[in-house]
């Protein structure tokens, strides 16, 4: 199986740049509010990448040589 | 669904009874016992992560058992089930108000932003109430007249978006998605996990092979993959047993060849969910 790693530090705020969540193909990413709390808005910098899908992952790559920070990393 | 039309329907298809969208009207909460609906949002979202991460380990005896689970827990509160572009209608002169708000699945799963997001409907007096949910409520609510949300539902079948009915609290229920793969999460999990948090319609499509030109163009609108080209025949064909009901295929079919047949009337098939 993929393995595939997102960096906090580096990804800052996936749903504002949204490069792979967007580009990959069999839609692996998933951004959540970190801590959820239901009466508040959640500040979009809150907001986590993971990887939730990633049985779906096809190691094509694509998100590592987009992402403008750096922050992913796949391991086979 | 059968059981759910016999205990919720009133004599009818239960998306069709009046009683389902006003529940909650006439409920009377009860103190701590009540689920509040973003708990119930959260408990999903870490039950499926749990059934996503069973499934990677391939660890089939366990993945049934977190299937159950997920299943069991979803049924009461939380779930969908597709519907055709006239059952949708018909909701829509059942329910009020109705309003369009922003699409979580597609903010989350593909990153859309707000501005471009409303896709999702909801529908019934909690939407008078949606802005008490500051975090699912992004973007804001716009309410709509009912034969303006019929347009534009129209507008966004014509795109190929599948419409699904949810329940929130069942059997109330509260809005309308539409939805396509993969960014929507009830799809997705059905599709690619096999969780049943998104059901298979009451209509199932049939092709009339008389009518049918081989012309293609359902072929593009099938989310399910339920149909193919047979090129010997110049014919499509679509496989029941994949078919959802969605009836994308047969609302831009010309020669109008596809027939959305009612499931519980195909033997072979009325069981299926």
């Amino acid at each position: 199986m993929v393995e595939i790693n997102i960096s906090r530090e580096k990804c800052k705020n996936p749903l504002e740049c949204a490069i792979c969540l967007r580009i990959c193909p069999t839609a692996v990413f998933y951004a959540y509010p970190y801590k959820f709390n239901m009466f508040e808005e959640t500040p979009l910098e809150e907001y986590v990448l993971t990887p939730r899908f990633k049985l779906l992952c096809t190691a094509c790559y694509e998100c590592v040589k987009l992402c403008p920070n750096n922050a992913i990393e796949i391991k086979l | 669904m059968c059981d759910f039309c016999a205990k919720h329907g009133n004599g009818g298809k239960w998306y069709e009874n009046v009683e389902n969208y006003a529940r909650k009207m006439y409920r009377i909460r009860r103190a701590g016992k009540d689920l509040q609906m973003g708990d119930v949002q959260n408990l999903i979202e870490s039950i499926l992560d749990e059934a996503i991460e069973a499934r990677g380990l391939s660890d089939p005896k366990n993945y049934e058992e977190v299937k159950a689970r997920v299943e069991s827990m979803v049924l009461p509160a939380h779930f969908g089930q597709v519907v055709t572009l006239e059952e949708v209608e018909k909701i829509l002169d059942i329910a009020y108000p109705i309003a369009r708000i922003t699409c979580i699945c597609r903010r989350r799963s593909r990153g859309v932003k707000d501005e471009e997001n409303f896709f999702c409907m909801g529908i019934g007096v909690g939407m008078y109430k949606w802005e008490k949910w500051p975090e699912n409520y992004r973007g804001g609510i716009h309410f709509m007249a009912p034969n303006e949300a019929k347009e534009w539902i129209r507008e966004v079948n014509k795109k190929g978006a599948v419409h699904s009915f949810w329940v929130f609290g069942t059997p109330y229920i509260g809005g309308i998605c539409n939805c396509e793969y993969p960014s929507c999460i009830g799809m997705r999990m059905r599709l690619d996990y096999d969780i049943k948090l998104f059901m298979k319609g009451e209509k199932v499509a049939q092709i009339d092979y008389e009518k049918c030109n081989g012309c293609g163009i359902c072929l593009k609108r099938c989310q399910f993959g339920a149909i193919t080209y047979e090129v010997a025949l110049d014919r499509v064909s679509i496989n029941q047993k994949k078919c959802f009901g969605c009836g994308l295929c047969a609302t831009q079919c010309k020669p109008s060849a596809i027939i959305m047949r009612d499931r519980v009337n195909i033997p072979g098939l009325s069981k299926e969910w």
